[in-house]
């Protein structure tokens, strides 16, 4: 196994990988910087030119593009508040509040820091142990899973805020917003009143800038009369608040790996994908935190989980995709894509048929992760100089990205109406104190609990001890049970204090 | 003001062109071309497409963009098409879920007759499987067992292709599964491999992979394949009907006769590159060229849509 | 504004669009059935969206009958929504214009527009910008992510 890593090192420090993964780190960082363009739109584009390369030239480009990507994302969360991908909008909570107290560099630092560990445990457990885990994780069937999405939704419970009802009732909008369309599982269309568009349902790309992008701009406009240095980027003079000390990185680290351990089992159950990772990841750091009052103003540890926990999911989604042949989430299925077309059938063979070229990726996924270091530090300075321009500069050009971003994604102007919908939606939600945040929860996590939900009911029938059959299922249960009560309870001791 | 006079001179021209119907065209291709996948980025259909629209690309000499229109069990994208100019410039990928399952069985605006067919790219035999240590060595173990007890069987929403098909199979041979709806095939081959569920109704692409590493056994398929040779096909067990998956472009009705020719002109001389072939061979699927004017492949699509027609009436009685 | 009177209004819209949801069938067109049905998870929803509505309309009617001090997190600060009224006026206008004017010609004044909205006042620097942001979003659209851009259609 280790003279093979090393033989997969020795292919890939050549100069033609080594361009590849450089131009796919760069093209994921911008993709996933700009709020509505998103790496998978990236790799969709890039795939048919990896054709003609050398597979281990064109794979680990992709995965490039897709590990940058995801942490492009948190860059533009962090400095404007303007998440790029709907797994940075956790890092935008707490990145963007350390932004607006000058402390943007240690923010910036944290979720690199983190994003990169987490990518880098992801990979090695790829590596070592893929075939242990996509054993047990093919345990996990519609029934299991029906409560494993149980159990992120109580996840809400500790993002909710001040008043329970109030985010109980955003996360029931979001479901019902995502049940409209066609059904997939039955064919009916529901809530469409006849309007063909609508059949599709709310497009999520404009649905997401909207209520998470826009809001920011809105704000800015809403306090156009304040002098311009009392919004700008401030730069702390301590020296202390722009980077990360190596005793606060030790500090967060168990939170890292803690939340690196959901976002490699998250990934590796085919269908999740790296915003349920953060999530969850999110809510247990706050469960466990010392100082869970920090979240969402500015907390160290809760960029760490989310920005661990999105990341770990790019490695471990490569498990069940490479081992048995299921890719995890829709980038794993154009990944799987490509390696179909190279003609290496994903599946356990592919490690005794074709082990140089394999190797070679796996020492291109972490190869990856350091330029990634590289390239996204020594970008900080040029990113932090462009958000600190004048305001007047920034959001006309967001107000722009915003726009394209809505288009590009289905290259049509009804995407763009959503977008105004939906920034109205989520701004007036703001407004009476619904939570966007959780919105969007309830909107992700129906689709996967509705087609779940069906598939359990008909292989259950009338057998209802099948229910409770899989010690997955009771696992999950009791950890549903444990973390209400324990949320339950840390939100009375929180009362009382006050 | 010189600059604006040869300007306007070219509108009018352009706009006299246009109006002389098909003449316009005589330029065709002359921007990019959209093709439309009705479902989402790394499926069967979109591979295949995308490979298609890469290889055509260097032929025609202009941009072919494949642009993912999903939701609505492919609905959405395809209607789109339909309600499109009929320039030459936007293309639908066809395949036997939005044209020939989903008008009959949902409301769409849109039908059979909206579409001019172009080319056929691949087919991809229909196929039941079952997990490697399943009880059912053979189809006929299975249908016997099937008709004692209803057995669960994964296919990919209530009126998809797959269950349609799944349940014409199933009125032949006189069981009743009862069918579990993942989202796509790959999905419920998760829960065949994971032994969650009994059977699968599934396509090589999905089912492939699993098959050749012998996690899962193919019981029966619609037709002979190269890559699995000893699975037996329905007509094997007296199970009339063609059973297949299949991958084309079509256009929509009244685009100018002279766009289909020179796409047909570019798809023929690309489904001789050995590189396309592969690239098709390694996704699992079979290579079935078809030009838009072959008759024999009209007629059984029409007939395709008529069997679906009926079975969608008997659904609705019951 | 008192958002404890916005609460009652809008929590007795949710419950009625939940009552409608609960009662007509004609929601959810074709289709064929399942064991689980096409309205169960919609159903679900509307009665729990019932339940969490009619608690934060209960809450507020209460509040407002005893007629308590109007506490800090009730308060809707309006300022500044002139502005935000502007914003989306122009996102609407831009929205409707560029199918026809196309991208490039309508997005400058957009931008231009907005940069002035929020205090602007460098001429140059802002026409400069309003200029080539465009071209750059409209080329690298076109080359690097291959979406088009709508361009002038009136013919």
């Amino acid at each position: 196994m280790f003279d093979n890593i090393i033989n997969g090192f020795s292919s890939i420090l050549a100069i033609g990988p080594i361009i590849g993964i450089i131009t796919g780190v760069f093209i994921g960082i911008i993709f996933g910087a700009i709020p509505g363009v998103s790496a998978i739109m990236a790799i969709a584009i890039i795939l048919p030119l990896t054709f003609y390369v050398d597979p281990i030239i064109g794979i680990t480009m992709l995965l490039a593009v897709y590990k940058a990507g995801i942490y492009g994302g948190s860059i533009s969360a962090i400095l404007i508040n303007t998440p790029g991908a709907a797994a940075s909008f956790l890092t935008a909570l707490d990145g963007n509040a350390l932004t607006k107290q000058g402390k943007a560099g240690k923010a910036l630092d944290i979720s690199l820091f983190s994003s990169v560990t987490g990518e880098m445990i992801a990979t090695l457990v790829l590596i070592f142990v893929a075939a242990p885990i996509s054993i047990v994780s093919l345990q996990a069937g519609p029934i299991e899973k029906v409560f494993l999405l149980l159990f992120a939704f109580t996840v809400i419970g500790s993002l909710a805020g001040d008043s329970i009802p109030r985010g109980l009732l955003s996360c029931c909008l979001g479901m019902l917003f995502a049940m409209v369309g066609l059904s997939t599982i039955t064919g009916a269309s529901r809530f469409t009143f006849g309007v063909t568009e609508l059949m599709a349902g709310f497009t999520f790309t404009p649905m997401l800038i909207g209520i998470l992008v826009m809001p920011e701009v809105i704000n800015t406009i809403r306090n156009r009369t304040a002098p311009h240095h009392n919004l700008s980027l401030k730069n702390s003079k301590n020296r202390g608040d722009n980077r990360i000390s190596f005793k606060e990185f030790r500090s967060v680290f168990k939170t890292i790996l803690k939340s690196t351990g959901i976002g490699t089992f998250v990934g590796a159950l085919p269908g999740l994908g790296s915003s349920t990772a953060a999530f969850m990841a999110y809510g247990e750091a706050k469960r466990t935190s010392k100082s869970p009052e920090k979240f969402g103003k500015g907390s160290v540890e809760g960029i760490a989980a989310a920005e661990s926990a999105n990341n770990a999911v790019c490695g471990s989604s490569m498990i069940p995709m490479l081992t048995l042949s299921i890719p995890g989430d829709d980038v794993a299925a154009l990944l799987m894509g490509a390696f179909l077309i190279h003609g290496l059938t994903p599946g356990p063979l592919i490690f005794f048929e074709h082990t140089e070229t394999i190797y070679a990726i796996f020492a291109g996924f972490l190869l990856t992760d350091l330029f990634l270091l590289v390239i996204a530090k020594s970008g900080f300075g040029f990113f932090t100089r462009v958000a600190s321009l004048k305001r007047y500069f920034i959001f006309p050009c967001v107000t722009i990205f915003a726009f394209a971003g809505a288009f590009t994604a289905g290259q049509n102007m009804n995407d763009v109406l959503i977008l105004i919908v939906f920034t109205i939606i989520g701004y007036g939600m703001r407004l009476v104190g619904l939570n966007p945040a959780v919105f969007i929860i309830g909107f992700i996590l129906t689709p996967f609990l509705e087609q779940n939900l069906d598939q359990s009911i008909a292989i259950v029938g009338t057998d209802y001890h099948l229910f409770f059959a899989s010690p997955f299922s009771w696992v999950f249960i009791a950890l549903t049970l444990f973390f209400v009560y324990t949320s339950a309870r840390s939100k009375k001791k929180r009362a009382k204090q006050i | 003001m010189k600059y604006i006079n040869k300007s306007l001179m070219k509108l009018i021209s352009a706009l006299t062109l246009c109006l002389l119907a098909g003449v316009a065209s005589a330029e065709w291709p002359k921007k990019p071309i959209n093709v439309i996948v009705p479902y989402g980025a790394g499926g069967d259909s979109d591979l295949t497409t995308r490979v298609w629209a890469d290889a055509v690309e260097k032929e025609l000499g202009v941009p072919v963009v494949v642009i993912n229109k999903a939701g609505g069990g492919g609905v959405v994208g395809t209607s789109f098409v339909a309600n499109a100019k009929k320039d030459g410039y936007t293309l639908i990928n066809a395949g036997l879920g939005n044209m020939l399952v989903t008008p009959n069985f949902s409301k769409t605006p849109y039908n059979f007759d909206s579409f001019v067919p172009v080319v056929k790219m691949t087919a991809v035999p229909l196929a039941v499987v079952v997990a490697k240590d399943s009880p059912y060595k053979t189809f006929d173990d299975f249908i016997a067992a099937a008709k004692k007890k209803p057995l669960t069987q994964g296919s990919w929403g209530a009126s998809s292709s797959g269950t349609i098909l799944a349940n014409i199979i199933a009125d032949q041979a006189g069981y009743k599964p009862k069918y579990v709806h993942a989202n796509t095939t790959a999905a419920s081959m998760v829960s065949v491999v994971g032994g969650h569920i009994q059977s699968a109704v599934s396509f090589p692409p999905a089912f492939g992979p699993h098959v050749k590493s012998g996690r899962a056994r193919a019981l029966v398929m619609n037709q002979k394949m190269a890559d699995f040779p000893d699975v037996p096909t329905f007509s094997d067990y007296g199970i009339k009907g063609s059973f297949e998956g299949w991958s084309g472009v079509f256009a929509p009705q009244g685009v100018p006769q002279e766009v289909v020719d020179k796409l047909i002109a570019a798809t023929t001389k690309v489904m001789k590159d050995p590189k396309v072939l592969q690239a098709y061979a390694n996704m699992g699927a079979v290579v079935d060229f078809r030009q838009g004017n072959d008759e024999a492949w009209i007629a059984g699509m029409q007939e395709t849509s008529s069997i679906m027609k009926g079975a969608a009436e008997k659904a609705k009685k019951k | 504004m008192d958002r404890r009177k916005i609460d009652v209004v809008i929590s007795t819209c949710l419950i009625l669009m939940s009552l409608i949801i609960l009662t007509n069938d004609g929601l959810s067109e074709g289709g064929v059935e399942t064991d689980l049905g096409s309205l169960f998870l919609p159903r679900i929803v509307a009665g729990l969206i019932i339940i969490f509505s009619a608690t934060i309309a209960i809450q507020s009617i209460l509040k407002l009958k005893r007629n308590a001090d109007i506490n800090e997190e009730d308060i809707i600060s309006t300022e500044g929504f002139m502005g935000v009224n502007i914003y989306i006026g122009i996102f609407i206008l831009y929205w409707l214009a560029v199918p026809y004017i196309g991208f490039l010609i309508a997005t400058p004044f957009v931008m231009f527009a907005v940069s002035y909205l929020l205090g602007g006042r460098s001429w140059f620097a802002m026409t400069a910008m309003s200029i080539v942001v465009p071209l750059i979003v409209f080329y690298g659209a076109n080359h690097f992510l291959r979406v088009f851009l709508p361009i002038w259609s009136l013919a």
